[in-house]
């Protein structure tokens, strides 16, 4: 039965193998590029400890199209994997008719769907995979420049977790296409869930993966800070966010041991003479002023930082790897259960 | 005498709607035997329980004397299905992977001498052609019993021919049972040797088409009263005119009556009677004609 699936199976592993052929030259030929930019201006600025956001630009400025591509192509091929593959696998062969064909051999269905299965999702794991390797490969320099790697559109399209997507991705097109009987209908629904899925782990799954870390960090009266009001807003004292790279920082907030904030009547208290400049509009005396407020803050005040370290990147690329996988096996079992018992 | 197909009380159920309820019936083997019934009879309901594509919701069958879905049967469902995008030889590869039995010389010199492409792709076959390539596949599990699924429904008449020609050759050659369903008695009536009329479920006539052929007479004489017939002899269908009167009889012995000119009976005309038969009336059979 593999070998059929495999002769059934022809024409797609022609084209993923084409695709990944073409994406492999291409990123071939641009990555050790992009490397050697990275080296001429990132690199060289961060061994010689200068200010680097001048080569930050240059660097971020190189390739910028390609980026979104190698960013976007494993966030959106599992999806178009779980509707292309997934979903025609059975239902097409319930629109044409070919499972009476199918099923009145001597292999039992189960074992027809195994077959499937095992053709097809050992090929989407390797296409997935072998895509991943890749751009996770030519994107790091950019990561390395920018460090970002927990934000949910560096998180979901690099590393491991997106394999767990194409799994489940299949094996939801697979289900979709046995319940509903036909393929564009599965295919609809396949996108639809898919994304709802992905949306619901990132945002509400996926930061309770570990329990966050609560860090205190001390105020740098030299560090950038500034004033921030405007209409309804009343007037507060802002410093600049601790250097967290690579983690994935909840939430920060610059408060006292009271956990009061530096605005109202706690700063009018602390520092009268800039809230009079400020409420004033007199610009002379507001920098003096800003200046003393700032060194008195940073005394009392502290950033309380929510987040996840960066040092869990894999431990949570690991977790969204085995939670897609395990919702694909629960599709997987739900799919032969159908079959067996409900196509009767 | 050994049954290919034997079902009891037989009913299939989809969601509220019944395709099938209530059926029952012995087939026995040796026969190529003609399912015939109007759409929505149950045929296809039947034959895929017979196979084991369904299973039943009330009642029971069983195939070969075992339970359906069983290697020794054979099986072409309606409009014979094929892989469009695999070749004829793809499609031969296909009954060699998937069954435990395949004689795949057998069905390379069928397909040649149906005159077939080894590389065509079954999408760009003719529908006669089709045909012949899914009976190909089915022949060559060399199964005990065959079931085919409204095999010529959509087949042109040179290609309805064409492919009954082959499974007659094909019957003589290997020698197992047949049941295949239509709703035209014209296309089986070249192939069978036994015929079940099936109309809603209930199955109206079964048995050897000489039998039926021998048992049923046509009595055509002027339009009268009330009259006598046979103590055994049932009406299946009466029609009349101003002055005539045409019954079909059912009677196993001989009819003679000078008052009625006896006619013999074709298959189409037999079948057509039980199939337009009301229902009800078909469960009680009558002795007499009773004219108004």
């Amino acid at each position: 039965m593999i070998r059929m699936t495999l002769r059934q199976f022809r024409l797609q592993l022609v084209i993923a193998a084409g695709a990944l052929t073409v994406v492999a030259i291409i990123l071939g030929v641009t990555g050790p590029d992009l490397a050697h930019v990275y080296d001429t201006t990132v690199g060289t600025c961060a061994r010689d400890g200068g200010y680097c956001s001048t080569a930050l630009v240059t660097f971020n400025d190189h390739d910028r199209l390609l980026r979104v591509v190698v960013q976007a192509l494993p966030i959106v091929l599992p999806v178009l994997l779980g509707m292309f593959w997934g979903a025609p696998l059975v239902a097409g062969e319930l629109e044409s008719g070919t499972f009476r064909l199918a099923w009145t051999q001597s292999r039992s269905r189960l074992q027809w769907l195994a077959a499937k299965l095992a053709v097809v999702g050992l090929t989407t794991v390797a296409v997935q995979g072998l895509l991943s390797l890749m751009t996770t490969w030519w994107w790091m320099p950019v990561g390395r420049a920018n460090p970002d790697r927990f934000s949910p559109a560096i998180f979901g399209a690099f590393g491991i977790a997106p394999i767990g997507y194409a799994v489940f991705a299949l094996a939801l097109g697979v289900t979709a296409g046995i319940l509903l009987r036909r393929t564009v209908p599965a295919m609809a629904t396949t996108l639809a869930a898919f994304v709802g899925v992905r949306l619901a782990v990132t945002f509400l799954v996926r930061p309770g993966f570990a329990s966050e870390v609560h860090q205190v960090v001390a105020l740098d009266p030299n560090g950038t800070a500034g004033i921030d009001s405007g209409p309804g807003i009343p007037l507060h004292l802002v410093f600049g966010n601790p250097q967290l790279p690579n983690a994935w920082v909840r939430s920060i907030d610059t408060v006292n041991a009271s956990g009061q904030h530096p605005t109202g009547p706690v700063l009018a208290q602390l520092c009268p003479t800039l809230v009079k400049a400020v409420s004033d509009s007199r610009q002379t005396d507001m920098h003096s002023a800003f200046t003393a407020c700032v060194t008195r803050v940073a005394a009392s005040f502290h950033h309380a930082v929510v987040y996840q370290p960066a040092s869990r990147y894999w431990p949570f690329q690991w977790a969204e790897l085995a939670l897609f996988v395990g919702l694909a096996v629960g599709m997987v079992a739900l799919s032969a259960w159908w079959i067996r018992r409900r196509l009767i | 005498m050994s049954l290919v197909l034997e079902a009891v009380g037989l009913g299939k159920r989809y969601g509220r709607r019944w395709a099938l309820t209530d059926c029952s019936l012995d087939i026995p083997s040796g026969h190529v035997v003609g399912l015939v019934g109007p759409n929505g009879a149950g045929k296809s309901t039947l034959l895929q329980l017979a196979v084991g594509l369904l299973q039943p919701s009330a009642g029971s069958i069983s195939v070969l004397g075992g339970p359906p879905r069983d290697n020794r049967v054979g099986f072409v469902a309606q409009d014979a299905p094929t892989y469009a995008h695999l070749s004829v030889a793809d499609h031969l590869r296909f009954g060699l992977w998937s069954n435990d039995t395949f004689d795949v010389l057998g069905a390379q010199q069928r397909v040649e001498s149906i005159g077939l492409d080894m590389n065509q792709r079954a999408g760009k076959l003719s529908g006669g052609q089709r045909a012949q390539l899914a009976l190909t596949l089915a022949l060559s599990k060399r199964p005990e019993f065959l079931v085919l699924d409204e095999p010529v429904a959509s087949l042109d008449p040179l290609a309805r021919r064409e492919f009954l020609q082959r499974l007659m050759e094909a019957v003589a050659d290997q020698e197992f049972s047949v049941i295949l369903s239509s709703h035209l008695v014209a296309d089986l009536e070249r192939v069978c040797d036994y015929l079940v009329v099936l109309v809603q479920s209930r199955v109206q006539l079964a048995g050897r088409i000489d039998d039926l052929l021998a048992t049923h007479h046509l009595l055509v004489g002027p339009r009268r009263g009330r009259f006598p017939l046979p103590a055994q002899a049932h009406v299946v269908e009466e029609r009349h005119t101003d002055v005539q009167s045409t019954l079909l009889v059912r009677h196993t012995g001989p009819m003679v009556d000078p008052s009625w000119s006896v006619e013999t009976v074709s298959l189409e005309t037999l079948v057509l009677a039980y199939m337009t038969r009301d229902r009800s009336e078909a469960q009680v059979p009558r002795r007499f004609g009773v004219l108004s």
